[in-house]
């Protein structure tokens, strides 16, 4: 605030670096440039604190890393699909039809890149979240069953978290009536009372642990041109367990609520339409380096069990418990394979128990306007809290229930969510495809066939596992 | 409550001519916003409705046509339709496709609502008209619309609701495609700039960016510096690089340099260069700084004064100054106008209570604590919060004073992080 007489002596602006952009901008940005100082001088700006110039214009930060500034949602959603639910039904399938299904994992990444990057564009065009925009478009009824379908998706993989988490506890030779009420209540507490980030990181280095899959692949000797050429010519087995199998594939890879966070991630790093070309980078590296995993599970599990299987002369291999899952890791860790696999489990049910419910409750507050978020006490957000509370004491209450055929419960819960997916397929679909809502963003038209023939293909095979798993067999004639 | 009239139970009606012949149905009503004479409740100027089955097309019906208006149907005064398909024009606004189910602002209890249904009520100043009097924001207007239409009114009465009347809701034109609809949303200047911030934090950055534009710019300043910090830069890179300059010129320096340094280098330039250059200097010299150093803690928004003129004239310079930092805790004195090297303080009770004649330098306070620009933020926030000082110089090398670490500033290095105001960020 001080001013010196104007008459004071002013230091040169220094030249520009060579590195300037563009010989014409840099000559405009260096007239500017001269003139800001000259007339800062005027208003008696001290020279003392009038910096060379050089400084506005010289590289303040790298390229790449605005790329990882945007970068993350994506690879974080996608990698949600990692859960326990998820290991179970890919070990299923590799145990079951070996590399048949493979090629199944490729157009489901085909797929799920689609998705994923039709909802990180609705985020970015119209920075609103998923269940915002679908109450929007519309109206109350609809939300209401968009809603219903995240309650009951969403709600089902809540379960299968803590039935995971004692499943893990198991392994380890703790009793899960003991292990699961725990850590329900560690969860719930760390979340509404803790910091919940401090311990996130903890759980996702457990989940490091999967990546002894790709070790067991390899170490188990696949036969590699087999599984290359199951991964690119379909081979379709008909019967029922296929099928099934198949949904559950889906609905595990593609859950309904990583377009919920995909879409609600991009709105909230503030990312608009001018950077969606790194967002679009982040979702398709994501759903690759994710669905890789998830490959060589099948891999693993076809190269150990379903081997054993075939040469047992038997078709394939039903896993029945997570003991026998956890088998497949044999080629790494020998007789640790338990304790690696519940390591894994572990750390990804205790991840998705926390998030999980946290961000379901979140989404519903959002659709209804119901006040929301952990900024909030309870008297302020009760039905927030209430939601979160309930998910959480469900999950743990059914995962008390003995006898449990856990692989079984993993499997169908996948399959539910397979089920749900087509209804908010169509929301996604149709918004996208909304001239008025996207503009210039709009899916293309071979997009929109696309996209179409997406939605179209799973709730056709959503609809042929409903009626060749559940209701011929309930109608005595499966 | 009975003289209202919902919007979502009068969409769908039939629609009857002059000879009560079935034409269409209600699609929508159209309302004229904010027009000349600053109208609150906005007017119904017309209705569109749907003629013609599965393909057919919206028409306009001006109000001087409708004869009859309500729940059970609308009754047109003549038969004779004008066929065009209907094409709305700035300035309308159609109440359901553009209000219902949208969130907007209920500026009196300042946080953002979800609008569950419109209530339109009669025109006392013109027989037969309508006006938009209020949003329905409450969960019994939410039901009544999920609930089959037969029950919606017992619903209604069940759970009477609370609504906000109209000229307490602050809409959004950017939620409206493809048409100029100018909101000028005067009554969001009567908020507190941080329960703004508060509202752009929730609301897309094209909502914000609107909010943002209706503002002036020492509001919109407040209200910026107010946002979570990830916030900042994307909300400014939304606005025209003019605006955007105009409200960091308005910013305290510290804030916007911190802002800037968090942009890709290239729209730091086009912001820097878009600010007036007296204060791009300042945030250009704070930008120099590590973040995590004194120099990058500091504000260049403070008070100094050479030893060598009078009291009188210091009291002159504050006079004449264009702004003051928002705290004056002390006066800093230097050597002199070109060599700003720190010898001493004075409060701004010395300068009213000294005589003006007496020069500054003999009144001023020597022992003048300071850090060094590159000494570690923790530490010179220590120093700070030890001595119990509301500020703390900053020095270069060669002692000249480049700037100051108020207190505020201080206690967000020292606070843990869960003291911080915290937003409900689910998703990290």
């Amino acid at each position: 605030m001080t001013s010196p007489p104007a008459d004071e002596p002013l230091a040169q602006p220094a030249p520009l670096p060579p590195s300037t952009p563009g010989p014409a901008r840099a000559r405009a940005a260096r007239a500017r440039l001269a003139d800001l100082a000259e007339r800062a001088t005027r208003m008696g700006v001290p020279p003392w604190r009038l910096r060379a110039p050089e400084l506005v214009l010289a590289p303040r930060r790298p390229a790449w890393l605005i790329y990882l500034s945007v970068l993350g949602p994506g690879l974080v959603a996608a990698s949600a699909g990692n859960d326990v639910g998820g290991i179970a039904t890919y070990a299923a399938v590799g145990a079951r039809y070996g590399y048949d299904l493979l090629w199944m994992m490729v157009a489901i990444t085909i797929a799920m890149i689609a998705v994923q990057e039709q909802c990180a564009r609705m985020g970015a065009v119209t920075g609103k979240g998923l269940s915002d925009l679908i109450r929007e478009q519309f109206g109350p009824r609809w939300t209401v069953v968009a809603m219903l379908c995240l309650l009951v998706a969403n709600g089902a993989v809540i379960i299968t978290e803590f039935v995971g988490i004692g499943a893990a506890a198991e392994l380890f030779g703790i009793r899960r009536y003991l292990a699961v009420p725990l850590m329900g209540a560690l969860v719930w507490w760390l979340i509404v009372w803790g910091n919940y980030r401090h311990v996130e990181r903890f759980f996702l280095a457990l989940t490091l642990a999967f990546f002894a899959y790709p070790v067991a692949a390899f170490l188990a000797s696949p036969d590699w041109g087999l599984a290359l050429r199951r991964a690119i010519v379909p081979t379709i087995h008909p019967e029922p367990e296929y099928v099934l199998l198949f949904v559950a594939t889906v609905g595990t890879t593609i859950t309904p609520y990583m377009q919920m966070y995909q879409q609600d991630a991009v709105v909230e790093k503030g990312i608009t339409p001018a950077e969606l070309r790194f967002t679009r980078l982040d979702v398709i590296a994501g759903c690759v380096f994710s669905n890789l995993i998830a490959v060589f599970v099948i891999i693993a599990t076809a190269a150990t069990l379903y081997a054993a299987a075939q040469r047992a002369g038997q078709a394939g291999y039903e896993i029945g418990t997570a003991e026998e899952a956890a088998r497949a890791l044999a080629p790494v860790a020998g007789p640790f394979a338990a304790q690696l696999f519940a390591l894994g489990i572990y750390g990804a049910s205790m991840l998705a128990a926390g998030v999980l419910p946290l961000a379901t409750a979140f989404s519903i507050c959002q659709a209804f306007g119901w006040e929301r978020g952990l900024g909030l006490g309870f008297r302020e957000a009760p039905i927030f809290y209430g939601l979160l509370t309930c998910l959480m004491a469900v999950g743990t209450l059914v995962a008390l229930i003995p006898d449990l055929p856990v692989i079984r419960l993993l499997i169908t819960v996948q399959f539910v969510n397979g089920l749900l997916l087509p209804v908010l397929l169509v929301f996604i679909t149709r918004m996208a495809g909304d001239r008025d809502l996207m503009g210039p963003y709009v899916n293309g038209p071979l997009y929109r066939v696309f996209a179409w023939a997406i939605t179209v293909i799973i709730a056709a095979l959503a609809l042929l596992a409903v009626l060749t798993s559940v209701i011929l067999p309930l109608a005595g004639l499966g | 409550m009975d003289q209202l009239l919902s919007i979502s139970r009068t969409i769908g009606v039939p629609v009857w001519g002059r000879a009560g012949e079935r034409i269409g149905r209600l699609e929508d009503a159209v309302a004229r916003v904010r027009e000349p004479g600053d109208e609150r409740f906005p007017p119904l100027t017309g209705l569109v409705v749907r003629i013609g089955g599965l393909r057919g097309h919206n028409v306009f019906v001006p109000w001087e046509a409708v004869r009859e208006f309500g729940s059970s149907g609308v009754r047109l005064a003549s038969s004779r339709l004008d066929l065009r398909p209907f094409e709305r024009r700035d300035g309308e606004l159609l109440v359901a496709r553009d209000v219902l189910d949208k969130q907007v602002v209920d500026v009196r209890g300042r946080r953002l609502v979800r609008v569950n249904d419109v209530m339109l009520a009669p025109d006392p100043l013109r027989p037969g008209g309508w006006r938009v009097a209020a949003a329905d924001v409450s969960a019994g207007g939410f039901l009544a619309r999920v609930v089959p239409r037969a029950l919606a009114d017992a619903v209604r009465r069940r759970w009477p609701g609370t609504v906000i009347p109209w000229d307490q809701v602050e809409f959004f034109a950017s939620d409206i495609p493809g048409v100029k609809l100018r909101v000028e949303h005067t009554d969001l200047a009567v908020m507190h700039p941080a329960d703004l911030a508060n509202l752009i934090a929730s609301l897309s950055y094209k909502q914000g960016e609107e909010v943002l534009a209706a503002l002036d710019e020492p509001m919109a300043a407040d209200v910026v510096e107010n946002l979570p910090r990830e916030l900042q830069g994307a909300v400014l890179t939304t606005l025209s690089e003019e605006r955007a300059g105009d409200i960091l010129d308005q910013m305290a320096p510290d804030v916007a340099a911190d802002i800037l340094a968090g942009l890709p280098e290239e729209e730091a330039r086009d912001l820097l260069e878009a600010m007036e250059p007296a204060e791009a200097a300042d945030v250009t010299r704070l930008m120099e700084h590590a973040p995590d150093t004194a120099g990058g803690l500091m504000t260049t928004d403070y008070l100094a004064v050479p030893a060598s003129i009078t009291v009188g004239e210091a009291i002159e310079r504050l006079r004449r100054a264009e702004s003051l930092p928002d705290l004056i805790p002390y006066i800093y004195v230097v050597e002199s106008d070109a060599d700003p090297k720190l010898v001493g303080f004075i409060t701004l009770r010395d300068l009213l209570v000294t005589a003006p004649e007496q020069q500054v330098g003999e009144i001023m306070r020597r022992n003048v604590l300071s850090v060094r620009a590159d000494e570690p933020a923790q530490q010179a926030s220590e120093r700070l919060a030890h001595y119990g000082l509301a500020a703390l110089p900053v020095v270069d090398a060669a002692s000249r004073l480049v700037g100051v670490i108020t207190v505020d500033d201080a206690l967000d290095v020292l606070l843990p992080d869960e003291w911080k105001p915290r937003l409900p960020r689910v998703f990290r």
